[in-house]
This record gives C-alpha cells, structure tokens and sequence, in this order.
C-alpha cells in the first residue's frame, strides 16, 4: 500500500472547490523511470542510442552523402585512422567514419520499421486469439507454434530469397520473423487480465471487445511488450548486419554496417580498421538495446516496487 | 484466585520499518502479558500493528526493512531478544508457535499433509520416521480430522480441513505459546464455528497461552479472556472480556462497536468512525487517534495520553480519563 | 402491491463439461420489488456470486427466465442489450481488482459516460465524474490519482461512483464491503444505503456475512449449493428460521456481545462438491434431521406463511 497516499486527510463530505490542475497525474512512466535511472548500465545504454539518433537524424548536416558516402575517391584508398579520416578510408578511398555514421541511420531504420511492424501485428493477432480464446484461439496459436519451432533465421532467410535482396524485403522478413514472439507474450497478459474484475466491470458498462481490448487490457501489458520490443530491436540490427554481410540484405555501395564488415574481409589482416569500426558499431548498438531492455524488465517488475 | 507468572511479557515493544517513504512506527510502545492457559485477543483494523507485533514475538520481523527498536520479550521468564538465531530456531515451533492466515498458502503443495506435521514433531523431537508420523495422526485426530487422512496432498482438503492442518503443525509439539494470526478470517461462517470450536477446546486442554489476533469483535467475544485493542501502534483500551465489552473507555473502541451492524436492532443505524487509519509514516500528534475521534479537544492534538488504570487490569489511553487534562467525554455511551 | 422489478424463474447455470458439470445455480426463483434490496446469503461456492452476474448478462444462463420490467433479458441483443446495462449496474467485492489500475479516478468514473455517448464533450463528462465524486464522498483533490495511490475504502467508493453514472435502477452489489475494515464497512454500507433512499435504487445484496444483510435488506434469500434453501422478509428469517441450514448458519454468526448467546448449533461436515451432485436434498449430508425421503426426492418449496418460502422435507 502507498503510505503516502494516506496523509491525505479523510474527506466524506465534499472538499472545497480548488483549482484541478494541481492534482498532476503521477504517471506510471514517472514510476518506471525513477527505477530505471538506479541502472549505471541502462544509462550507459540511452547514451549510445541517443548518440546513434543523433547520428542517424543529423548524418546530412556532418558529411555529404554522395561525395563521401558513395562516391570512390582513389586518392585517398586505405588510409589508416588520422584528424582528416577519424576512421581511416576503405579501398575506394571513402570516409569510414561518415559510412558508420550513415550506417546508423540505416541500422536505426531497420530495426525500428521491423520490430514497430512486428510488435504491431503480434500484439492484433495476441490479443483477439487470447481474448476471443476457444477454437479461435486454439488455431492461431498452433500457426504461431509452427513459425516458433523454425528458426527465425531461416525463416527471413528463406523470405528474402524468394523476394530478393533488399532494404524493404529485408524488413518484411524480419518483422515477420518476429511477430510470433511477440504474439505469444501479448497473449500470455491478456489471459492473465481478462479475467480480472475490472474487465467484468467493463462489459456491465456495455463496453464492447474492441473497447476492452484496447483501452482496457492493452495499457495494463505496455511493460512487456516495451521490454521485449528492445530486445527485438537489438535482434533486428544483427540480423539486418548478417544478411548484408551474407549479401541478402542491403547491397553496395549502401554504406550498412554488416555490408561494410564483409568488403572489408579482404583488407583484415592489412586494414584492420575498416572491419573494427563497423564492427564495434554494431556491437555498441546491440549491447545498447540490451542494456536498456533489462532494465526495463527490471523497472517494470511487479515484483521489485518499494 | 491463583494467578501463574506470566508466559510471556512483553514491556515497551517499539518497531518501525525503514521504508522510501519514510520512516514507518509500526508498533509503539505495546506492553501486555498472558497467563497459561488464557487467551488474550488483539483487535485491530488493517495497520493497527497486531500483524507486526506477532511477528515480532516470534523475533520474525524481516531486518530490513524492520528493526525492534526497544522493549523487551520475556518468554518463560527470559528475554528472547538476547538469544541468537540458533537458541531462536530451538524455541520456534516449540514454545511459540505461530498461526497464519491463509492455510492455503501455509501448507507445502507437495508434501502430505501427515509427512508435513511428521517433520514439525522431529524438527524438535528426537523420534524416528515411524513414531513421528503415530505422533503427526494422533494429532490430527485431537483436531478432527481421521487420520487416514494423513496420506493426502494439501489440494485435496478443503478449507476448513487445512486450517485445522495449520493448527495440527503449530500444535505439533504443544508449545507454550500460541500465537494465531486470524486463522478464521478465511474461512465460511459454519466452517468457522467448528474451527473456533475445537480451537479454544484445544488450547484450555493444553493449558496454552494463546494471543488470538483479530479484527472480528465476534470471534473475541467467543474465545478470548482478555483483550488489548490496538489503533496505530498503540493499545488504546486493554481488559477483560467483560470489561472490553460491557465497560468500554475508549471512543474508538465504542466506534468500533458502533459500526457493527446489531444483529438484534435491525433499524439502528451503522455510526461509523469517520476518516481513515492514519499513515504510519507521519502519525497525527499528541493522540493519534484525535483526527476521528468525536470528543477531541485542541489539548488531544497536543498531548500524548498515557495510561489510566480504571480498574485492576482495565487501562485505557484517552485524555479523557486523565484527571487534569480536563478533557469532557460528553455523551459517551450513548448511541 | 408494487411493480416487479426483477424476476428470475428456475435459473440454472451450469459449467463444465456434460460429464462434470458444476451446477452453479440450480433452479432459483425470486422477484425483487423496485425501491426493495434482496440479500442474498450464502457460504463460498454457493453460487450467489453467479446469480448476480448471470442476472446482469455476465454469464449465460444455462436455462430459465430473467424479466426486468417484465421484459425477457435473455432476448436483448446489440443496442437493447447495452441500455439494459445502463439501467442494471454492479459493484464489485475486491476493490483492488475491480479498478484498472492504469486509470485514474476520473478516467474510471468517466468510462460509462464515455461508452455511452452519455455527453458530447469531454468537459462534460468531467463535469459529471466531478458530480459523482461528490456523491459518492470522494474528494475533489483524488481526481486525478490512481487506484492503487487509495485505500480500499476510497476505491470502493470509485467503484460505486462507476456504477452510479449511468442513473441505474438496480444493482447488484457483489459483497461490497467484505474487503473492507470494520469502520470503513460501516461507511460504506451507510453510502449504499443512503443512496438506496436518494436515488430509490433497487439492490441486490450478495454477502455471506448475515449480520449484513440483516442490517440492510428488506428480504433474505438463503442459498446452498446453487438453490434456494429458504427465503424469506429479513424479519420473520431472523425471528423464525426455519430450514435447518438456516438455522446453523444464523446460529454460527459470531455475535459481538457477551450476552445474550444461544446455544450454537454446528453442523458437521462441510460443503460437498457442486460437481454432479446427487438427487435429493444437497444438504443431506450435514441435516441432523435427515430423513430417508431426503435422500430421494428433492425436497418442495413450501410457503409457510406469506412471503416465507422454504425447500425441506421437515
């Protein structure tokens, strides 16, 4: 119970009209992000996704995509790291340090567009198989079961090469990938849920399963599905960064990370920088999302208030 | 009459939990003691201590965030407070026992029920495997339940028949203290009867101290001795049945009264106290029940009450009895 | 004599399989008069908690009857099934389950309005929850704080300012104040009631706590294992209990005062299982007083004298 909550004096008669907005609403955000904050970890994390964001948004105004992205630029082929290339130059001369930079906003892309999808039409299909149940119910979590025993690998894997390498193909088969696990958590707290009183209370109001499904349940299971979400997000950037290394992804001279880490294999004995620095890239971002999602799991537990 | 030394006193207990909220004064400054083969109920609504205070005497309060701040715990003429972990385990279960609640969370899912009451009985006993379990079915016996019954798993009784499991165990070695957490509260009224019952039959047969904790003044009425009624911390009102009952002092203990529907005047209507239990964290000043008390005066804000003796063993903490405080009770008792 | 609010005829409300079936509610009549409060006792697993939601459509009824206004609630559909609710409403026992918990006060006093399209702006529907805050004696500063930030007492309150909005005629009131303190309980109750005179609601009072019902309603219904055992004005089953259930159970009500006792009658055993019960009467395995004829016929439902209804073979 709020200890807190009970200083305020009992009132059974009406109070004294006062002005409302002083009664802020204390958000469950407020909550979770004073618990998260306890993490070193999971700021170390929002620092790095904040500066991947701000690398990804703000690429344009730093280097010019055409002259030191894509174009080669032979003079200047494989430079080592000094003040003018921070990263050093690969074998058509470009920029590695501007080519991380506009990886991070593909990377950001990818991840985002395919877990925001995924995370969409898992928690649809969740939330009517769990809340409708019976046969319904029975069906489409079986079709999920059979998405969960492949491999999520070989799925994408397989989807991209019907479809062909590239970006929006690449996305699909990951988002794709996806949406089962997502299904099956969202499902899970909506069996939890519906059950609950509060629910009941809702359809004696004559609230309809749109209506409790969304505005009832779906706020009550935001916890999860954020944190899985994270982790499905840093799964999204190793993913995208392994096809494009396989040459299933994103295709040259497109500067992503995992495309960037497989042209750079023939020079890793002689340019080891050129592998290390996409490489750390993906690393960082990967740990980032990693970090943030745990203590996400941490700061939303139930279990751990007060 | 012959009156024994006490089983248990306790002077002065004081405990409060470390909480990110504040500081939380659970108990403050509680004293009572309980004869052999008496039982002492302790009233209370939800944060009135008497959890804190049972738990406290079983040295169980978790540290952190509880801490017994002072007082003393004489149990048998000794203060346990000074005994280590391992004298504390040695007592446990032997000379006080402890009652909970819910008997469906108090009982091992994957054990039988006589394997559970078997293990109490060696924990303290030197017996065999065999003799425990004679031991474990005779017990259950003496609480009504046959002993065949012992093969079975916790999820096959019903709930009345587990909380007479519970009290099988805390039996187990016929301790001389027994400490029941509302062990009725969750049971159906004619369950509750049978428990209540077999309950008080049990503890004049064994010549047990029992403290009963309660928030039913019903249940108290049925089978308790003395009563100690508890409002933030504090025993506000303490003295026997009848004196509890017929001769109330306290106005929050004729609230409590008040609010109880009257079984014989169906059209008396309820008087509830008014307001809510006060946080723990920042109890009212002076008395802390003057914010719901209809007879406080500015004075009751100010000053603490302390004990007043009505008679012999009837006490009661209220500015009103205290002579030069010259706080009125006016109209108290009448509904 | 005045209108009929609710009538319920042979209700039955099974679960489960056809080979185990529990019969939650087993062929229960009663009316409840409009402005009147029906308790309805009974102990755990007795199906008075299934009756209430079967009569506001929660659960579908196996088989039987329910007339509000005389009119079939089984047959409402769609829009009539929503203005049904509107005008039957219930308050929730747990008020710490029966709250969203990531709503605030007025979110949840606001929902029905909203699902009713009871006003167009959602100032007015502030406006309003405000309304019913005041009603209900919550103060105005909780507006904007969640359920868990509040004290049962408080919540229940939330809960009854819910079920208030949409101006209901009758409610079914699931054992309102079983999770509350004893002082809060007496608030509570009070509110029911004075809002019961105010606004002449029509309650359904589930409790298993008979000093409860005694207090606040006008007739008693005793249920055990999913049928009526015996109904009757709270007065004359007070005064007069017949069925020996009744008995028992009256006489197991642990009485706050030292005087004045009866001698308890206990009865034995404890509730068998609801699951495929056997024929006869389902209180034949703890009657003192049973007789061979028990064991075969269900026993009849006898009026023995007006308005006093009871089902035993004594």
């Amino acid at each position: 119970m709020k200890m807190s909550s009970l200083v305020m004096q009992a009132v059974t008669g009406s109070a004294p009209a006062v002005d409302l907005h002083v009664y802020k609403k204390r958000t469950q955000f407020g909550e979770v992000w004073r618990r998260f904050r306890r993490s070193k970890g999971a700021i170390v994390g929002l620092i790095i996704i904040a500066l991947m964001l701000f690398c990804a948004l703000f690429a344009n105004f730093l280097f010019d995509y055409n002259t030191e992205v894509i174009e080669p630029n032979y003079d200047e082929a494989l430079e080592t790291p000094s003040a003018k290339h921070w990263f050093g130059t690969d074998e058509f001369g470009r920029d590695v340090f501007a080519r991380v930079v506009f990886g991070a906003r593909l990377s950001l892309y990818i991840g985002l567009t395919s877990t925001t999808s995924a995370l969409i039409f898992g928690v649809l299909i969740g939330a009517f198989s769990g809340y409708i149940g019976g046969r319904f119910d029975s069906i489409v979590m079986r079709v999920v079961d059979v998405f969960l025993a492949l491999p999520s690998i070989l799925l994408a894997l397989t989807i991209v090469a019907a479809l062909g390498p590239n970006i929006n193909n690449l996305i699909l088969a990951i988002s794709i990938a996806n949406i089962p696990y997502f299904a099956r958590i969202f499902r899970a707290e909506v069996l939890a849920i519906k059950d609950k009183e509060f629910i009941e209370a809702s359809r004696a109001l004559g609230a309809n399963r749109n209506t409790i499904i969304f505005r009832e349940i779906l706020p009550n299971c935001l916890s999860p599905i954020i944190v899985q979400a994270s982790i499905i997000m840093a799964l999204a950037v190793i993913v995208s960064a392994e096809f494009s290394f396989l040459g299933l992804g994103v295709q040259p001279p497109t500067p992503e990370w995992g495309c960037m880490v497989a042209g750079a294999r023939k020079f890793l004995l002689s340019s080891p920088y050129l592998t290390i620095f996409p490489g750390v890239a993906i690393m960082l971002t990967v740990l980032a999302f990693n970090l943030v999602g745990d203590a996400l799991r941490d700061a939303t537990d139930p279990r751990l208030k007060h | 009459m012959e009156q024994g030394y006490p089983e248990l006193r306790i002077e002065d207990l004081n405990v409060v939990y470390d909480t990110e909220y504040g500081c939380v004064r659970a108990v403050n400054g509680i004293d009572f003691s309980i004869r052999k083969g008496r039982t002492l109920g302790l009233v209370g609504e939800t944060g009135a201590g008497k959890t804190t205070t049972a738990l406290a005497l079983m040295r169980l309060i978790p540290d952190p965030p509880g801490r017994v701040t002072s007082g003393s715990i004489e149990l048998l003429g000794t203060d346990i407070m000074s005994y280590s972990e391992r004298e504390m385990d040695a007592i446990r279960g032997k000379v006080v026992s402890m009652i909970f609640q819910d008997p469906m969370t108090s009982l091992n899912p994957v054990f039988t029920v006589g394997a559970q009451i078997a293990e109490a009985i060696r924990i303290h006993k030197n017996l065999d495997a065999k003799a425990a379990m004679d031991e474990a079915i005779s017990i259950m016996e003496r609480v009504g339940i046959p002993g065949e019954r012992a093969k079975e798993y916790p999820h096959q009784f019903s709930g009345g028949m587990k909380q007479r499991v519970v009290i099988a165990i805390a039996l187990a070695c016929t301790p001389q203290v027994l400490i029941a957490d509302e062990p009725t509260t969750a049971l159906d009224v004619t369950i509750q009867a049978q428990v209540l019952m077999m309950f008080s039959e049990l503890s004049k047969a064994s010549n047990t101290a029992t403290i009963m904790i309660t928030h039913d003044l019903g249940v108290v009425a049925e089978v308790c001795d003395e009563v100690a009624i508890m409002y933030a911390g504090e025993i506000v009102e303490y003295g026997s049945l009848e004196d509890i009952f017929d001769h109330y002092r306290h106005p929050y203990t004729e609230g409590l009264f008040a609010s109880l529907p009257n079984l014989n005047d169906r059209n008396a209507r309820l008087v509830p106290i008014k307001g809510l239990m006060p946080d723990p964290t920042a109890l009212p000043s002076g008395c802390h029940f003057h914010p719901r008390c209809k007879y406080a005066t500015k004075l009751c804000a100010e000053r603490a009450p302390v004990k007043t003796v009505i008679e012999q063993e009837h006490y009661v903490r209220c500015l009103g009895y205290e002579e030069d405080a010259g706080v009125a009770l006016e109209g108290f008792g009448n509904k | 004599m005045s209108e009929k609010l609710i009538e319920v005829k042979n209700l039955k409300k099974y679960f489960g399989t056809s080979k185990s079936r529990l019969h939650a509610v087993d062929g229960l009549s009663f009316s409840i008069e409009k402005g009147k409060i029906l308790g309805v006792v009974g102990e755990s697993g007795c199906g008075k908690s299934t009756t209430g939601r079967v009569l506001l459509r929660l659960h579908e009824p196996t088989s039987g009857e329910i007339l509000f206004h005389g009119e079939d609630v089984l047959a409402f559909r769609g829009r009539r099934l929503k203005n049904f609710r509107a005008h039957a409403q219930i308050i929730f026992q747990d008020p710490y389950a029966s709250l969203n918990p990531r709503k605030t006060v007025s979110e949840i006093i606001a929902e029905p309005l909203r699902l009713h399209k009871a006003f167009r702006t959602k100032a007015e529907r502030h406006a309003k929850a405000l309304e019913l805050m005041e009603l209900v004696g919550l103060a105005e500063r909780l507006i904007n704080t969640y359920p868990h930030e509040l004290d049962g007492g408080r919540r229940q309150r939330i809960g009854i300012a819910r079920a208030l909005a949409l101006d209901p005629e009758f409610i079914v009131c699931d054992e309102p104040v079983s999770a509350l303190d004893v002082s809060i309980q007496a608030q509570i109750l009070n509110l029911l009631q004075d809002l019961q005179d105010s606004l002449g609601l029509t309650y359904m009072f589930i409790t298993h706590d008979l000093s409860v019902v005694n207090y606040f309603s006008n007739d008693i219904l005793v249920m055990y294992l999913g049928k009526m055992v015996e109904m009757a004005p709270a007065v004359d089953l007070f005064a007069n209990p017949t069925h020996p259930y009744t008995k028992a159970l009256l006489s197991a009500i642990p009485i706050p005062s030292l005087h004045g006792r009866a001698e308890r009658i206990l009865i034995r055993g404890e509730v068998v299982s609801p699951i495929n019960p056997p024929p006869g009467c389902r209180f034949l395995p703890r009657c003192d007083y049973a007789m061979p004829i028990c064991a075969e016929q269900e026993p009849p439902v006898k009026e023995i004298s007006c308005g006093h209804t009871v089902a035993c073979h004594l």
